[in-house]
Formats: C-alpha cells, structure tokens, sequence
C-alpha cells in the first residue's frame, strides 16, 4: 500500500469531517489523528523531501512532525488552521535539520545527506534509466533556481508552486501578511521567468 | 496598463505576473485587457501551465515513503529518547569528572614542584646569609664604628683573639714573656 495515498476510510474527508477529525484528535482520540495523518502525511512528506532531497531523512522528519503535532494538537483553538499549523511544523523541522546540516558540513567534506542514485548512460535501452536521467535533470534546474531566490522568495516559491498551497495559507504558515507573500512571489516569478533552462525543460516535457 | 505599443496595448511583464499569482491585483483597465485580449491569456496561460508542471513534476520524481507514519510508538520513542538522554548525560558526567580529576591531580604535582622550588630558593637565601655572616660577623653597626668594613684579619690575629683551648696556655705564656706583638 502506498502510504501517501492511505486512508483507513478509504474516501478523501469532506472539509467538515476534517474539522470533527481535528476536534476529536484534540481531545485525546488517536484513531482520528491516525484518519489525519493518513490524509496529510503524502503532502508533508513531499514538502521536507523538496527541501532536503533525501528521502530516509525526509521520512524521519514526516515522522517527528507528526510526534510533535500529536503532542500539540490540545493547543489549537481553530480547528481549519490544522494544516497551516501542521505545515508550518513541518518548515520549522526543516530549516532545524538544514541549520544541523550545515554545521555537520563543517566537519564532513562532502554531501552524505542528498540522494545520489546511479544513472545509467544507456538510456535508450532503458525507459527507468530515461527517468532517471530526467529526475536527476530536474531536481539539478530547481536547484538552481532556488539558489537564485532568496529566502523567502525560494519559500514562497515553493509552498505556492510546488506544494500547491494559496497565498493565504502561505501568509498563515510563514506569519505575513498577504501582500508581503505576493510581493515575494512576483519577485521569485520574475527570476524563474529568467531561467530558460528550467522552463524550457518544462515547455518539451509538457509537448 | 502598461502599453507596449501604441497601437496593441498589451499587458508589461510585472503586470503579467500580477495576472499569474492574483488577477484581481490589476487595475479595473488591465482585467478587462486580459478578459479580451487572447494574447495576453495565451501568455497568461503558458506561464499558468509551466507553474503547474512544476509542481505536478516534482510529486512525480519525488520518491514514495518507504514507510507508513504513526504516532502508536510514540511511548516508546520518548522513552528510547530518555534513555538516549540519560546515556548521554552519564557520559558526559564522566568526561567532566575525569577532566576535574586530572585538573586536579596536575595543579597539585604543580603546587608541589612549586613549594619545593621556593624552599630552595629559601634556602638559598639563608645559606647566604650564614656566609656573610661567617666572612664577617660584625654587624653593620659596628662595622661603621670600627670604620673598616674589609678587615683582612688572618688566622693568627683570630687565634689571638679568640684562642682555643689547646693554644691558651701557650698565648698566655708568649703574652707573659711578651714575645707577642700585635
């Protein structure tokens, strides 16, 4: 079973059943945070791994957001701000893990920490090969951009773009106001409107 | 609106982006623009399309969870933690205490080499001192008064002076027949 896509239901949960989801996790009931994470662990997963590329430690990480929400949750008095709540534990976890990564990059001298997989060169042969290939391409042109952004201007970025949040749940999970999150989005647009080499990798992969 | 030529005013490039993120950030003029211009919605729309690839692309080429999240262990996380932190601590506790001891130990032989050292010194000083004093007895005083401070007295001025037992008798009788002469 792919755990990103389990729920215990088997249906996605209405807005409301979110909400009584919510209410009754904070009052102690695990099977319903259980329900919770079923439903948001897929999202929080791929927002640490989009940060941090190392899928064990991205793994970890899910967990502990999850550990520390559950030990929370009584400390949310809105129960529509879980996700945004939930999510901004989850940057939180990873700029914690990317402040002790840097200081452990002092000691190593090179990067254990990212997945490096082989890639094979006789990809013609091979369509898990093309793919890797491709993967690897395109984590290589997002990482260039996003060292082109600055801080806030990569965050925004990605909660908007890559984790599909709106830009009121962004101003929620980073404390701003709407129109600061706007003004960085259109600062980091205007620099990915720049990078040819990612949006032409998008344009033949759209055709 | 900003217009790129006068005779197609389109929207500029910031404006474009306003179109992309909230539309509603344009001025009345502009979204009516955008609603009739197919230029500017191609556009608008190349741009929309490339943002949702992105995101779309990054879910696929992110890897799977391996492993299903639950809090169920959670117990016994936190006691695995505790137990991480007691091992630590003691560890620590350890390393500190040996630390202090050799400290310790060090600043005592050093307290040691030092004390031994002065009680030289000291014993130099005073070894010094018995030497004038053996050269020269007369306290300075009396040195002034005698008026000479090197008195190159020999030993038979001394043995006058000061006989020994053995040569008194003698003295006495040289003294007598007053064959000594100072």
């Amino acid at each position: 079973m792919n755990p990103s896509t389990h729920n215990v239901s088997g249906s996605k949960p209405s807005g409301d059943q979110m909400t009584d989801l919510v209410m009754q996790a904070r009052d102690g009931n695990r099977p319903a945070f259980e329900q919770l994470i079923d439903h948001y662990q897929g999202d929080i997963y791929r927002l640490i791994y989009y940060r941090i590329r190392a899928r064990m430690d991205a793994e970890d990480l899910t967990q502990d957001v999850f550990v520390r929400a559950f030990r929370n949750i009584t400390r949310i008095r809105e129960p529509l701000k879980f996700r945004g709540w939930l999510f901004r534990i989850a940057i939180n976890r990873v700029n914690d893990y990317l402040r002790k990564k840097k200081v452990r990059a002092i000691f190593k001298s090179s990067d254990e920490g990212t997945d490096v997989q082989p890639v094979a060169t006789d990809f013609q042969e091979s369509p898990e090969a093309l793919e890797q290939v491709l993967k690897k391409d395109f984590w290589r042109h997002v990482e260039r951009i996003a060292k082109k952004l600055s801080k806030m201007e990569r965050e925004v970025f990605m909660l908007r773009f890559l984790d599909n949040l709106n830009i009121n749940e962004i101003a929620q999970i980073l404390k701003k106001s709407e129109s600061t999150v706007k003004t960085h989005l259109y600062r980091a647009l205007a620099k990915f409107k720049k990078e040819k080499g990612l949006r032409q990798f998008l344009q033949e992969d759209l055709t | 609106m900003s217009i790129h030529n006068a005779n197609e005013p389109h929207l500029a490039d910031d404006d474009m982006l306003k179109a992309v993120i909230d539309d509603t950030d344009l001025s009345t003029l502009q979204q009516q623009h955008l609603a009739e211009c197919s230029r500017c919605q191609s556009h608008r729309e190349r741009l929309k399309n490339e943002l949702t690839h992105l995101g779309q692309l990054a879910e696929r080429y992110a890897p799977e969870p391996l492993r299903r999240i639950s809090v169920a262990d959670d117990k016994a996380r936190s006691s695995l933690l505790t137990r991480r932190f007691t091992v630590s601590a003691a560890a620590v506790a350890a390393v500190i205490i040996v630390v202090w001891a050799t400290f310790l130990i060090r600043s005592q032989q050093q307290g040691g080499i030092g004390n031994l050292a002065q009680d030289m010194v000291e014993a130099e000083r005073l070894m010094t001192e018995v030497n004038v004093l053996v050269e020269n007895a007369l306290p300075q005083v009396y040195l002034d008064i005698v008026g000479e401070t090197n008195l190159n007295m020999d030993e038979d001025f001394i043995d006058f002076l000061i006989p020994t037992y053995e040569d008194a008798p003698r003295i006495s009788a040289l003294a007598k027949k007053g064959s000594i002469s100072c």
